[in-house]
Order: structure tokens, then sequence, then C-alpha cells
């Protein structure tokens, strides 16, 4: 293959420190996002070092998922993290959600520094995530249980599952729910506890084309009236364009943000008209897939290596 | 009439389930009686259920029958209050020491329990106390084992789900990891239950003057074919019941189990 790549390494900025606050509010002013005030996530520097144990010469390495990871992520805003697979995506979202700590770096929301989970951060994980011996109506609840009543856990419950349209399907149990369904309950769960930030890793990875479709629309709708800051993590450009206030599009392994791209139009403007076959997406489509391709070649090549090498075993213990 | 159809449809059912032991029964009635089998070795059913009643009458069933439902409960009843917190404690909370004590616990598993009795009875001698603890050891492997397995095999990300909801480590454990091992765990009581009364007969044929296992050792000694095989029948009736108690058990514990 003849891949002329040089162009595109030539207009690539891999952003080493922040971005002009100014500069960003200007540009999302044009998505309609007013943005007062500094930023309300802001990821510093994050590197995240696995220890692995190679299976052939049996010695411990490291191994570096992300590398210089630096966002600003603006309340209210909906920001897509977009990078081909293995790039360290998840890992990322672990150290935001206060699930494992970043190695080097740091990440403050509203100025403290995350430490461990907390009921600020929802997530919605890819594979659901749902307790299988509980109905959608007690997985809701679950988050909920420590700090409330019954009766008051069940009404919160009920009314999220309202909002992501489960109302008559709250009696029935995970294997009883299509794959979409699964996922409602999930953000339902993840609203629940109301928290400021949404996490949200791959949700509709599993899901079959249509459904995605519609649950994109019902995610962006109820994002916005709930006034969330969201960050949405996928490896689709499509549902990276369609989602986002901005794009951050993420470097192949080790992982740091390559370039951020502004989708400079309103969530209602995304939803009211038919946003995916007009000219804007298409042409914006096409820039991300610019920054993204030669990222998604050099991972296609990492990843080769290590077949070749043998996959290194995780070292880390299982058990909580 | 409604009444009937649904009588007729209810038998209709039980035949098609039972239809193998039906026939097999009815096989096993004719066949000595028409002299294919020898009746002398293998006497018809109803000639081993006249025995039952016979034995159950003079009290002899009663009495061994309780001697060893009370080593059998006694060994796995000792074997659940071990193995299970032991397994929980072992998956949950001690990973890496139950990596290193793993390969251990099989082998051990392994050793032929048999061969261990004599062992038991010369250290604890041959009385009660060497039987129950046989049979407590045959039945606590398979659940420990089974029960570090299912907690091992809980998915991460609902351990991630629930650290994320603000659970602590014990209420992850309890309202995550117990349940979500709970199948699991259950296939290890299951076939604990069933190594236990492999093993109560076996520890009574070899050493023990009384239960269920002792009784059918005697009368095969003495010839009493019909005793032996009154014997064996109660064994296996009470090892059918067991096993398909603790899967209604099962069954009603797990409602959101999907069925295959
Ligand atoms: N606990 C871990 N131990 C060792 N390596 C890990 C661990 N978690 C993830 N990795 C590795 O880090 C890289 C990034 O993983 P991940 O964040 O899951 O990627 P993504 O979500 O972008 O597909 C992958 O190569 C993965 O194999
Ligand atoms: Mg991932």
């Amino acid at each position: 293959m003849n891949l002329n790549l040089s162009n595109f390494n030539e207009n690539t900025k891999i952003i080493k420190g922040h971005d002009n606050i100014s500069e960003v509010k200007e540009e999302l002013a044009v998505n309609g996002k007013e943005i007062t005030g500094p930023p309300k996530i802001r990821i510093d520097n994050v590197k995240k070092i696995f220890k692995t144990k190679n299976n052939k010469t049996s010695k411990i390495e490291d191994f570096i998922a992300l590398n210089d990871v630096n966002l600003d992520i603006y309340k209210g805003e909906f920001l897509v993290v977009l990078g081909p697979s293995g790039c360290g995506k998840s890992t990322l979202l672990d150290i935001l959600g206060g699930l494992s700590p970043a190695s080097e770096g740091e990440v403050k929301i509203d100025d403290n520094v995350i430490t461990e989970p907390g009921l600020d951060r929802g997530i919605v994980f890819q594979q659901y995530a749902l307790l299988p011996w509980r109905n959608a109506l007690k997985n809701v609840t679950f988050p909920l249980e420590n700090n409330k009543k019954d009766a008051e856990s069940e009404e919160i419950a009920r009314k999220y599952l309202a909002l992501v349209g489960l109302s008559s399907f709250e009696d029935r149990y995970p294997h009883e729910l299509s794959g979409g369904m699964k996922q409602r309950v999930a953000i339902a769960r993840a609203l629940a506890i109301d928290p400021e930030i949404l996490l949200m890793d791959e949700p509709f990875a599993a899901v079959d084309a249509q459904t995605r479709a519609i649950l994109q629309e019902d995610l962006l709708k109820i994002t916005e009236n709930t006034k969330k800051t969201v960050i949405f993590i996928t490896h689709s450009i499509d549902e990276a364009v369609f989602l986002a206030d901005r794009v951050a599009v993420m470097t192949a392994r080790p992982g740091t943000i390559k370039e951020i791209v502004n989708i400079p139009f309103s969530r209602h403007h995304r939803i009211a008209t038919d946003f995916k076959n007009n000219s804007d997406f298409i042409s914006l489509r096409r820039r991300v897939w610019d920054l993204l391709k030669e990222e998604v070649i050099k991972s296609q090549e990492i990843t080769e290596k290590r077949i070749k090498f043998e996959e290194n075993e995780n070292i880390d213990g299982g058990g909580i | 009439m409604a009444l009937n159809s649904s009588v007729m449809g209810w038998f209709k059912s039980v035949a098609h389930k039972y239809l193998a032991i039906i026939v097999f029964l009815i096989a096993w009635q004719i066949f000595p009686t028409i002299g294919l089998v020898n009746e002398i070795f293998i006497p018809t059913p109803t000639t081993i259920l006249a025995e039952i009643w016979k034995l159950t009458l003079d009290g002899t069933l009663p009495n061994d029958a309780v001697i060893s439902l009370f080593r059998v409960g006694v060994g796995f009843g000792i074997a659940l209050l071990v193995a299970l917190p032991l397994g929980f404690l072992l998956g949950g909370f001690f990973k890496s020491f139950e990596k290193a004590v793993n390969p251990l616990l099989q082998l051990l598993s392994q050793a032929n329990p048999f061969t261990l009795f004599p062992i038991f009875i010369v250290f604890l001698g041959i009385g009660e106390v060497s039987k129950i603890s046989i049979i407590y050891w045959v039945c606590q492997w398979p659940i420990l084992l089974n029960t570090i397995t299912g907690i091992s095999n809980v998915d991460p990300v609902l351990i991630k789900m629930a650290r994320s909801s603000g659970l602590s480590k014990a209420e992850i454990f309890t309202k995550v990891l117990i349940p979500a091992s709970l199948p699991t765990v259950f296939t290890g009581i299951r076939m604990g239950a069933a190594f236990s009364f492999f093993m109560l007969i076996g520890a009574e044929m070899l050493g023990s003057s009384a239960g269920l296992g002792y009784l059918i050792m005697q009368a095969q000694m003495v010839m009493q074919i019909p005793r032996m095989w009154a014997g064996i029948v109660v064994v296996a009736l009470i090892g059918y019941i067991v096993t398909y108690s603790l899967i209604y058990l099962e069954r009603r514990g797990s409602v959101w189990k999907q069925e295959v």
C-alpha cells in the first residue's frame, strides 16, 4: 500500500500543554454553549504505566498505555474522545472515574484532584454491567441504596427509567431485555445518582446500527436537558462527529491527545436536521478521518508486533 | 370434560417425563419373574418394597437411616461452614494467596479418599469422629474450589460498576460477589452432597457397626439378598431426594437465570 501520510504529519499538532481557554470559549460559543469559568475537568500530563510480565523472559516490563495526556473539559460540554482500539481510551476513563490511579500527572474536577470514585461521576460501561439477579428497577436503585430509603430510591429509579423510555420494563431482568434496552437501563442507573459528569465508554458499540442511531439522538436530548458534562469514548467517527461539541482525537498507543476538532453546530441542529447526510457532516467526518487514519494504521502495526512477541501477561491480581 | 382432560394431560406429561424409569421398573419386575435373571440375586421391585416395609416396621431401616443421615449431615454441615467462608475469603480478598495455594488445594482434592480413610482411622479411631471427618474431607473440596472459582470469575466490570457507585469493599462482597458467584457455588454444594453419600457408604462398609452402608454389607455377607437390595434402594432414594431438594432451592434462589 502506498499511503501518503506526510501531509497529515505536517498539519498534526500533538497537544503538549493546555488549550488557550479564550479560544475554546469562542469555539464553543458557536455550538450554542456559553462557557463560564475555568474548565470543569482538567487532565494534566497524565501518564499510565502498567507493569506486565513478559511470558518469554519472565521479566517485569513497563507498558506505557497513556503518555502526556492534557485535556480540558468545560461544564455542560459533550466531549468525545476518539481513538483507535487499544490506544488507552478505557484506561483514561478509568482514571477519570477514580477506578485506577494515574502513574504520573493528575486529574482535577473543580480543582480537586481525583483519588477515588465518587457520586459526582456516573459511568456507563460498554458491557452494560447490569446485575443479572436484579430487575431493571433494582439495577437502577443499586447506587442509591446506601444513602436513601427503598421507597425513595425506587421513586428516583422510576423517574430515570421513564426518562430513557423504559417505564413499562421495570420488572424485566437483564436477560429479558435487548442490548439497546440494557444500555438504556445502564444510562438510567448512571443518571440516577444525578452526577454532574457522565463518563461513557463505547456504550453503543455492542448494539445494532438502527438502535444505535436512536440511542445517540436520545442521549443528546437527555444530556442537553439534564445539563450534564459528558465525556464519551468511541472508536466510531460517525458517532463522534454526530454527538460531540468537540472531538478529541487520540494517537495510537501510547495514547495522547493528537488534536481537538470543534464541531460548530448546536445539538439542536444536529438532532433536528438530517445532519448525518449533510455536507457539513461529511467534511467534518473527512477531517477527523484524516487525523485518525494514520493512528489506526500505526495501532494495527503495534498489534501485529504484539501478537508476534506473544501476549504479555497482566500481573495485577483480581479480587477487590 | 375439562377436569378429565387436564388430568389426562398431567398424566401424559408425567408419563412422558418418567417413561424410561417406568419401562425400566416394569422390565425389572418381569425379568426375574419369568426367570430371565435369577430372582435370588435380583429380586423384583415388589419384593424389595415389601422388604423395605418390613424393615421399616421393625425399626431397622429408620434406625440405620438416622445414624447415616447424622454422619452425612454433620460432615457435610462442617464442610459448608468451613469451605464456604474460606472460599469466599480466598477468592474475594486474598487473591494472590489463593493463587499461591491453589495447586496444593488441587492436589489434595485429587487424593483418593478411600486410600486416605485408613489414615483417618489411625489418627481418629474407628468411631464416629473418623467417619464424619472423612465425609467432611471429601465434600469440602468441590465446595471450596467451586466457591473460589465462582468468586474469581465474577465479571470485573461489575466490580468496577459497584466501586463507581460508591460501595465499600464489604458491600461489594455482599451485594455483588456473593450473588454473582452463587450459581457456581451451588454446583459445588450439589457435588459436595453427592460426594458425602459416596463416602458415607464407603466408610460404613469399611468400618462400622451401624448405618445403611453397614446394613447393606452385613446383609450381603449373610446372603440376605432382599435386605441388601432394600438398603441399596433406600440409599439411592435418599441421594435422589437430597439432590433434587438442592436443585429446587437453587432454582428458587435464581429465578433471574435464563432457562436453557
Ligand atoms: N490492567 C492492565 N494491565 C496491563 N495492560 C493493560 C491493562 N489494561 C489495559 N492494558 C493495555 O493498555 C492498552 C490500552 O487499553 P485500553 O485503555 O483498554 O484501550 P482502548 O479502550 O482504547 O481500546 C491496551 O494495549 C491494553 O492491552
Ligand atoms: Mg476500551
